[in-house]
């Protein structure tokens, strides 16, 4: 407490704390806004439940559906609605990936850039007109992505990985599609997709930057309003273990075999969610100071890059270590990214590092929201997966007093030696 | 020796009349040590951290067979331990300090940098300047790190076959003897064999005071910043051996390649010599190529990609602040089924109609210039894009200002002049080009 009073005292105006709100429009989005000052911009991320894991079986739906908006309007045409973005340097984009599309808009706040930003904006999330001859470009330039990715070993190996420890989930296709499914999505497709997941009740508004609370109050009411109420999508099955190893290797002509290692993983309300988070920051996490880019790289000079993540994903992500090595070192970085592993969830490690972990994310944390980009990340994982307010507030407290011993337990717990995925793309074997 | 010249920097009028009050109480300032060591800091209380940077000027630029790529290996070396710190502590202290460090090479720089708390700033400063003049040279971290770089090497470039198509555009427009021929990471052969005393020669020919730009942003009080670089890098010589760099580049035309890659799609690079903001004698010459490949992205993206729908990408590039002469660049993939040359013939006639007819282009034209005032506001949003910017104008020799003129300056050219720019440097019979034929990945 009397550290807090301290840090208040110092703290200029542009830095009071970050102070985020929250309310849900009177269609159901929930929204979550920080303002912040010092820069005159707004950003804005619309996150919809409404991604490849929501495909059904046609895989690559939800990946059309998300690029389609902004090519027409009840209103305007592609050009135009270009043109109204780019008249005021306005910034427009969309992204799809598993657990949500993102469409999102970054502005000035000055009048009537603003307003003419927010009109168009609003106007294409909300009165989005699906054409044919959208939909068949789009498909065009799908199949040539699928086409490029076939020629990047390492977009090959996390296609096969995905495919492994996803099995038959709704995680496990390629969020573009493939040529298959991509050529049997018709229009009807797409507008029914809207129609049920781009409403209010499967949204998540994030916004941040220098307008007040008022002011974010009308904009994400407005934006809501544009859209059906609906329905919340509900949610999928969890991702469950394998019950058996499995070693799977995928012919390439490369130079370096890259190498996948690892296994189902956690969402972000699993119980050991902050010892593996720490576990994993020391473990592969934090770049060349972490365990594995240690005995990988510095130690004996097999990789350029060498690390492990969680992907933290809605109804379970993975876990996995990935790396890539001159294709006849592959064995040796494999046994030693495995026993390192193994060495890791076995036994506790030194109060040394566990010390350097906490301190590396403890004494770093201002950076995670020292820009608007950063906070609206945090503000649209916090909302679209229901973390509590103070979960960025209270984060350097949850982390501060885990023990060596709640990590190696945590690891031991959720890490199975036994069934382990050992994926590789590249030379023959 | 170590007097301090302290200069603020007088940039409220521009950033005045560009950001709308809103950052008119920052401002920018400049100090140079007495052994000539640069200084520029850029204060921004958003948030209570800082990210220093230290800039040297050395890159590939400088480099030439056997041993290019050295710069770059030099900098994995700077990791690799000082007098004070053995190896690999130095990331280790800064992590367990909060800090998030690495370091880039590039043609014409080379930098280093931490992103941490504010209370942490002597840190960053004292253990940057312990490895500008402490290294020690171990074989057998060399030897180890040696074999990283090619496995870098092997990542970037030989297993990704558009990288290579842009090695080779490089290896074509540039005279071997001169600086851009070779690619920044080095050549394979070169990585393999040089030896710790090129690495040491390096060192010590290209790291001193007065080769460096120290550039600090965030929540910092400059005067702070001068005094602890002061007492840091202070006592420091000044090395006399380093000169302005006579070299050129030498830009070449009229080259073409075919490169037949294991790869699925194909993919097609044209360079045109053009100059640089540094090397131009009409400084407005290099913004209007600058506003030329922002109306020629925007344009040909709408009527090759969107309406005829002949090419799934378009690129079109210009280095405004590379050190030497440079490339004025278009690349595309053509859609699936469409020829090279069916995409290369629509593209010269949208740029003979740019060429014949400006007003094709006004509309564009004032749209580019709305996005580039708005840019100019978001790039504030990231102290690392800030220092950059800082760090790479101050370290190739044009001068800091030039971030806060650039909106201006592409603000005043006008269609016309667009035209005119294109008509003189996009010669299609001149151009380089390196065309990739895809083999398939079996």
């Amino acid at each position: 407490m009397r550290f807090l009073v301290l840090l208040l005292l110092f703290a200029s105006s542009a830095q009071a704390k970050l102070d985020i709100q929250h309310w849900i429009t009177p269609e159901g989005a929930k929204v979550f806004f920080a303002q912040t000052k010092g820069l005159p911009i707004l950003d804005i991320a619309l996150n919809f439940d409404a991604a490849a894991s929501r495909d059904g079986d046609q895989f690559g739906l939800a990946s059309l559906s998300s690029t389609l908006l902004g090519t027409a309007t009840k209103y305007h045409n592609e050009e135009q609605i270009i043109n109204a973005f780019e008249a005021v340097g306005a910034q427009f984009s969309t992204s799809s990936l598993k657990d949500m599309s993102i469409v999102s808009l970054r502005t000035l706040t000055r009048q009537p850039i603003l307003k003419k930003s927010l009109d168009t904006f609003t106007e294409v999330i909300t009165q989005p007109s699906f054409k044919q001859k959208y939909l068949t470009r789009e498909k065009r330039q799908t199949l040539r992505s699928i086409e490029a990715g076939k020629q990047s070993p390492a977009n090959i190996a996390s296609l096969a990985f995905d495919k492994a420890v996803f099995v038959d989930h709704p995680y496990a296709h390629p969020k573009i599609g493939t040529q298959k499914s991509i050529n049997q999505i018709s229009l009807q497709d797409l507008e029914q997709y809207y129609q049920q997941f781009y409403v209010a009740k499967n949204l998540t508004i994030a916004l941040v930057g220098d307008i007040s609370k008022v002011k974010a109050k009308q904009i994400a009411r407005q934006i809501s309003h544009g859209l059906n109420v609906g329905q919340k999508a509900k949610a999928n099955s969890i991702v469950l273990p394998l019950d058996q190893p499995q070693t799977i290797h995928i012919e390439f002509p490369s130079k370096q075999t890259h190498l996948l290692i690892g296994q189902a993983g956690i969402n972000r309300s699993h119980p050991d969610y902050y010892p593996l988070y720490l576990g994993n920051h020391i473990f592969g996490g934090s770049g060349l100071t972490s365990i594995l880019s240690d005995e990988i790289r510095e130690k004996k000079g097999l990789a350029y890059s060498a690390y492990s993540y969680f992907t933290k994903m809605q109804s379970n992500g993975f876990f996995m270590m990935r790396m890539q090595t001159k294709n006849d070192q592959t064995n040796e970085a494999k046994n030693i990214a495995i026993e390192t592993l193994k060495s890791f969830r076995n036994n506790t490690i030194d109060t040394q590092k566990l010390q350097d972990g906490k301190d590396n994310i403890i004494g770093g944390f201002a950076l995670e929201t020292a820009s608007n980009a950063n906070i609206l990340t945090y503000l649209s994982i916090i909302g679209f997966y229901d973390l509590p307010l103070d979960y960025l507030s209270s984060f350097t407290d949850k982390i501060k007093d885990i023990s060596a011993e709640d990590i190696q337990k945590s690891y031991e717990r959720l890490i199975d030696m036994d069934k382990l995925i050992v994926l590789s793309v590249g030379a023959k074997k | 020796m170590k007097a301090l010249i302290l200069l603020f920097f007088g940039l409220f009028h521009s950033l005045f009349a560009l950001a709308n009050n809103h950052l008119s109480n920052q401002g920018i300032t400049q100090a140079t040590l007495g052994n000539g060591l640069k200084i520029v800091v850029k204060v921004d209380q958003r948030a209570p951290v800082f990210i220093s940077q230290l800039w040297y000027k050395v890159g590939a630029s400088d480099e030439s067979r056997p041993t290019t790529g050295v710069s770059h290996m030099l900098e994995h070396m700077m990791f690799k331990g000082t007098r004070t710190y053995k190896s690999g502590e130095f990331s280790q202290i800064i992590a367990r300090n909060g800090g998030d460090e690495n370091a880039f090479t590039s043609k014409d720089f080379t930098a280093y940098y931490q992103k941490m708390h504010k209370s942490k700033l002597e840190l960053a400063i004292k253990m940057e300047a312990d490895r500008m003049r402490n290294l020690t040279f171990s074989n057998r971290e060399l030897t180890k790190e040696r074999q990283v770089v090619i496995e870098e090497r092997r990542m970037r470039v030989e297993d990704k076959p558009n990288s290579k198509v842009y090695e080779n555009l490089r290896l074509i427009s540039f005279d071997k003897k001169g600086a851009y021929h070779s690619p920044v990471i080095g050549f394979q052969q070169d990585i393999e064999t040089y030896s710790l005393n090129d690495l040491r020669v390096w060192y010590e020919k290209y790291y001193a005071p007065n080769n460096a730009t120290l550039v600090v942003v965030g929540d910092v009080n400059p005067v702070e910043v001068v005094a602890l670089a002061k007492q840091y890098f202070g006592d420091y010589a000044f090395n006399p051996n380093i000169k302005p760099s006579d070299r050129t580049a030498t830009t070449l035309k009229g080259n073409s390649k075919v490169l037949k890659l294991k790869a699925e799609l194909p993919f097609y690079v044209l360079s045109f010599p053009a100059p640089s903001l540094k090397t131009a004698t009409d400084k407005s010459t290099p913004y209007k190529l600058e506003m030329l490949a922002y109306v020629l992205d925007n344009g040909l993206s709408k009527s090759l990609i969107r309406n005829q729908q002949i090419a799934s990408s378009i690129g079109v590039g210009y280095r405004l602040y590379d050190k030497y002469d440079t490339l004025f660049t278009l690349s595309f993939i053509p859609a699936n089924g469409v020829s090279n040359d069916t995409v290369l013939k629509a593209i010269k006639t949208q740029v003979a109609e740019l060429i014949n007819n400006p007003d094709f282009i006004q509309g564009e034209l004032s749209r580019t210039k709305a996005q580039l005032e708005a840019d100019f506001i978001f790039e504030q949003d990231q102290i690392s894009t800030q220092s950059y910017y800082l760090g790479m104008l101050s370290t190739v020799g044009l001068g800091i200002d030039k971030m806060f003129t650039y909106v201006d300056n592409m603000n005043s050219i006008s269609a016309t002049e667009v035209s005119a720019i294109a008509k003189h440097y996009l010669n299609f019979d001149d151009a380089n080009s390196v065309e990739l034929i895809p083999q398939g990945v079996k």
